[in-house]
């Protein structure tokens, strides 16, 4: 029992494929990938409104018609990431339940008493032949006290704040790294996040997590290749330690001229890294090692190597809009 | 000691405002080696360019917070930038109006290294400095000042101020940055030959500068400042 540990996890639901974190080195964020004729596609949506229904299950004090509006908060808020080729369509109310496979978005109140932990789940039908999203569900557990309160609430976690996250899912990313977190008895407490896709929830009483962070729109824009032609550019590069390549390192590229921090994974066999949907400008690199959560909330944690410390490139690196720069080698030091 | 924006452009037309004012007494004095009105001088100059504070900038994440939509920052690490001292190299083409007054148009590129000095990792990891290289290209026009000769009977000082254009690309010449830059400064004139409105001169000058620069590359707003100085030699026809 961790009472001051809510994580959130996104289930999958695939209809016929396995869906799993891309094997080839993650862009920008970690973005889910299915096998489709013997290649890895990202999993997303085709272009087009993304239809959701919420449930008329009230709870906790919350009213469908509130809940419907911070669903709907959420989303706009999403959807102010421009240049999207998805917007969301709310389709009003329905007496399904979030998990039920039948072609429709759903999204409400669950109760879950064997995912006592998690506060939201994201769930996924695939199109096996194009890796497109069908249907995706969200569920918020009725374990947790939930308030749609402007200012917040104390003790009850914040819908819109968690809707966020949780949609995030629903539209193809997986979690974010950046968030530092110190263990409390036998879980964690999050000390600071740099993405609302960090998975670890904010404190009961938080509504910080209402606004998204950089690497959540670089996450978005990656995915969807949605940045107009020429404003964004990637950072690639490879991960060693005594000279072995490092799976699952977590790198940090901070723009010195906006403070922006975007997060990608060394996922490749050889400790590659790509990280994509930045801003043109110079950035500092930091690898660290994938501490701060759990590392299931990310991928298959067989491989991953947590055993260094933190370590920031010696080079200055420059995106250019439109190109990626050349491959940068970080040796980190082992702990 | 760094001064706020609005002051260090005061100080640059203070700058200016003393070129002028010394005019009157200076033009009184003049005797000895001159530049010959409206016969182009070109020199040739490779100089040094002081290093220039660009800015601190934190790496922040969102701390936590109960019912407050503004969360406190929490820093992951700082970093301090700076541009280092360089060599560089420059022509110029003067043009003076009369014994006493010139314009010149200048253009000079140096190749310093930008240093960014990474400190106060929240995890504990020792401080580091990561750099790349920079292309630094000005060209800028000065109204430059001829005071009366020294006690040597071939050298006489002379006052400068101006200001141009700003370029500079980072390393690989992945990304460019522009920005103005303005100067005061003084130098040394000294004709080895000519300067007597009859001959061709040939001559060595020495100049030193206070150059402020807003735009280009930094991670901070307002002007920065640094020294240079450059010797060279002109040829006047």
């Amino acid at each position: 029992m961790r009472p001051a540990w809510r994580q959130r996890i996104a289930g999958l639901l695939v209809a016929v494929s396995v869906v799993a974190p891309l094997a080839t080195p993650a862009h920008a964020y970690l973005k889910f990938g299915v096998e489709v004729a013997g290649r890895i596609v990202p999993v997303r949506w085709g272009a087009g409104p993304i239809r959701y229904f919420v449930t008329e299950r009230d709870f906790s004090g919350i009213s469908p018609q509130a809940f419907s509006d911070a669903i709907g908060r959420a989303a706009a808020t999403w959807m102010r990431t421009p240049g999207l080729p998805v917007s969301f369509s709310a389709q009003g109310l329905t007496r399904s339940q979030p998990l039920e496979t039948d072609g429709r978005s759903t999204i409400g109140f669950l109760d879950r008493p064997d995912q006592e932990r998690v506060l939201g789940a994201a769930s996924f039908l695939l199109d096996a032949t194009t890796g497109q999203i069908l249907e995706s569900d969200i569920y918020f557990n009725t374990r947790f006290r939930w308030s749609t309160a402007a200012g917040g609430e104390a003790g009850a976690s914040d819908l819109e704040s968690i809707a966020l996250h949780e949609l995030g899912h629903l539209l193809g990313l997986g979690h974010s790294a950046i968030g530092e977190t110190e263990v409390n008895g036998a879980g964690r407490r999050v000390l600071a996040s740099g993405s609302v896709m960090f998975p670890i929830a904010m404190p009961a009483g938080s509504i910080s997590d209402r606004a998204l962070q950089a690497d959540d729109v670089a996450g978005l824009l990656d995915l969807y290749a949605a940045a107009p032609a020429g404003e964004v550019g990637s950072i690639q590069g490879r991960v060693t330690k005594s000279g072995r390549a490092v799976y699952g390192a977590h790198v940090v590229a901070f723009h010195l001229d906006s403070g922006a921090l975007v997060g990608g994974f060394a996922l490749g066999d050889d400790g590659n890294f790509v990280i994509g949907g930045l801003s043109p400008g110079p950035y500092i690199l930091r690898v660290e090692p994938l501490d701060d959560a759990d590392v299931e909330s990310f991928f298959a944690p067989a491989r991953v190597d947590i055993d260094f410390g933190v370590t920031f490139a010696p080079k200055v690196v420059v995106v250019q809009a439109a190109g990626s720069t050349a491959p940068l080698a970080i040796e980190v030091r082992p702990r | 000691m760094t001064m706020p924006w609005p002051g260090r452009r005061w100080a640059v037309w203070m700058t200016m405002a003393g070129l002028v004012a010394l005019a009157p007494s200076a033009a009184l004095a003049q005797s000895g080696p001159a530049l010959r009105p409206w016969r182009p001088v070109f020199e040739v100059a490779a100089g040094w360019t002081g290093a220039s504070d660009l800015g601190r900038v934190d790496a922040t994440t969102r701390g936590t917070s109960v019912g407050a939509a503004t969360a406190p920052a929490f820093r992951l690490f700082t970093t301090e930038s700076e541009l280092g001292t360089a060599p560089s190299a420059g022509v110029a083409v003067v043009l003076p109006l009369s014994r006493q007054w010139a314009v010149a148009v200048r253009g000079a590129a140096a190749r310093p290294t930008l240093t960014t000095r990474i400190s106060a990792d929240a995890e504990g990891a020792p401080s580091v400095e990561a750099t790349e290289a920079v292309s630094d290209y000005t060209v800028d026009l000065s109204v430059l000042y001829q005071l009366p000769r020294l006690g040597g009977r071939r050298a006489r000082p002379y006052l400068v101020a101006g200001g141009g254009y700003l370029r500079q690309l980072h390393e690989d010449n992945a990304l460019v940055d522009t920005g103005r830059t303005w100067h005061g400064g003084a130098g040394l004139r000294w004709w080895l030959r000519g300067g007597d409105q009859t001959a061709r001169a040939v001559g060595l000058t020495g100049e030193v500068r206070w150059v402020w620069r807003t735009g280009g590359i930094t991670f901070e707003d307002g002007a920065r400042a640094m020294p240079a100085a450059a010797v060279g030699l002109f040829v006047g026809f």
